[in-house]
């Protein structure tokens, strides 16, 4: 392990990890809200709503993020020209929308009818159900795998590198590139990713004391 | 029964039907105010739909509501559910009619206080002074006035269900409705939730209670229907239900009840 190479290409490393973490975030972010509501169409009365939620929800969790991505970058639809950023953060929001609108999907199948039933009873609407009964039940319940599945779209991140996208793995593949040091590059990026993993496993652990001292057991 | 009674709640030719499944046929009941109705019937009569149809959680198949005399409106889609519009209307009547529900159904990421207050903030709009001390009369009602900042997992089955009719009590409801509101207590627990029930009939509350509690049901209840098949086979006092001969379905049932044994 040379140190001195380590501390030279840091400053570089770190630059992508920034990216990375803002792509992922924003692809997180955008993902949930989509996802969400390719959920409530998954849960929706409305046949034709629930069938383009699944058809969607079905292409998609099987199409590899790379081809996505691929596919999103060279030849756009519409012939719309993606910048390499854009065709980024549109691939892993897509992928990411489906998996957690089946998170989400979980949960509404999971929420205890009783408290559905109780708000009614008191004279909530149904946005009022979603917004104060369903909504703080289903987090309790979707935590772990929400948080899993936002790690696993941290480190599927790595896969924009193939496009050009200047994050932690193509910084750090270049810098290997160029030095064939693999630990001093490669190795310092893992370490990095695995930082920025640590992230969301403390958001859970800190998520999961909040309901704990409710007196309610997580999972 | 006097003659000056005032009409409260009213379902007319209820029938409810899941598929080709007949849930309930031709119910008639009317609650007055200030009564106090227990139905009782075996597993599986209907006295849980019943109760369900009368504030909507359960749409009924055919059959007028009314709500002082005023008709309760409601439209099924095609799946036999409320339709969001009739939704919304429901919504609104039932906080009118609080219920209290077998297994408690509190919030359990609230603690007790906010379990009481939520709803007529969120709903009613009632400010949260107000509403604190409301919350602190109704839980020394059920005597649970040092609970306020517990949460539902923390307490036991009676005192679970005691907040729970606190929280329906909170919405300053005209009718309260009790499906099988001991049944899954404790034996020792039983009374303390009868309890505050029965004080709640002296205060005036008009109620509907499902049980299987027949020393309530005949203590406390100005009527007794018995519900067999989705039929209605007995209405009347607890004193007419007494005279009812031993081979009459009603009084077969209430045996029943009794938990002796024959030993032969």
């Amino acid at each position: 392990m040379n140190w001195q190479i380590v501390e030279k290409n840091l400053p570089t490393l770190l630059n992508g990890m920034g990216l990375t973490l803002f792509i992922s975030l924003l692809a997180l972010v955008i993902a949930t809200v989509f996802g969400f509501l390719i959920a409530l169409m998954r849960t929706s009365n409305q046949p034709l709503l629930r069938r383009i939620a699944a058809t969607y929800n079905w292409i998609v969790r099987g199409l590899p993020v790379m081809i996505l991505l691929f596919l999103l970058y060279y030849s756009a639809p519409f012939g719309l020209k993606l910048s390499a950023f854009s065709a980024g953060l549109l691939g892993l929001t897509i992928n990411g929308s489906a998996f957690i609108a089946e998170i989400f999907r979980s949960g509404f199948r999971a929420v205890d009818q009783g408290q559905i039933e109780a708000g009614k009873a008191l004279g909530y609407r149904s946005g009022q159900i979603m917004w104060f009964i369903k909504l703080p039940a289903i987090i309790k319940i979707i935590s772990p795998t929400y948080v899993s599945n936002a790690i696993a779209l941290l480190k599927e991140s790595a896969q924009v590198s193939v496009i050009t996208v200047p994050d932690l793995m193509l910084k750090a593949s270049n810098l290997y590139a160029t030095t064939y040091r693999t630990w001093e590059t490669l190795g310092v990026a893992a370490v990095l990713y695995l930082i920025l993993c640590s992230l969301f496993m403390i958001a859970q652990w800190l998520l999961e004391k909040k309901y704990n001292t409710m007196g309610i057991t997580v999972g | 029964m006097g003659d000056r009674m005032t009409e409260k709640i009213s379902l007319q030719h209820l029938s409810k039907t899941y598929g080709k499944r007949e849930i309930l046929k031709d119910i008639n009941v009317t609650v007055n105010d200030g009564e106090l109705v227990t139905l009782i019937g075996p597993s599986g009569s209907g006295k849980s739909t019943l109760i369900r149809c009368l504030n909507l959680l359960e749409a009924p198949t055919a059959g007028t509501l009314t709500f002082n005399r005023q008709k309760i409106d409601y439209k099924l889609n095609r799946f036999g559910q409320l339709t969001r519009k009739s939704e919304a209307q429901a919504a609104q009547y039932r906080t009118k009619v609080g219920m209290v529900f077998q297994q408690f159904n509190l919030f359990p990421n609230r603690s007790v206080l906010q379990n009481l207050i939520d709803g007529p903030r969120r709903i009613l709009k009632v400010d949260r002074g107000t509403l604190e001390q409301q919350a602190v009369h109704y839980l020394t009602l059920v005597g649970l006035r040092d609970y306020q900042a517990q949460y539902p997992a923390q307490l036991s089955g009676g005192q679970k269900q005691r907040v729970a009719i606190a929280r329906a009590l909170m919405m300053s409801p005209e009718v309260l409705l009790f499906d099988e509101p001991t049944s899954a207590l404790d034996p020792e627990m039983v009374n303390d939730v009868l309890r505050v029930m029965l004080r709640l009939k002296q205060a005036g509350m008009t109620m509907v209670v499902v049980t299987h509690e027949m020393a309530f049901t005949e203590q406390a209840s100005d009527r007794v229907l018995f519900l067999e098949q989705g039929q209605i086979q007995f209405a009347g006092t607890p004193q007419a239900l007494q005279q009812e001969p031993a081979t009459s379905r009603v009084k077969q049932f209430v045996s029943t009840l009794d938990h002796h044994l024959a030993v032969s």
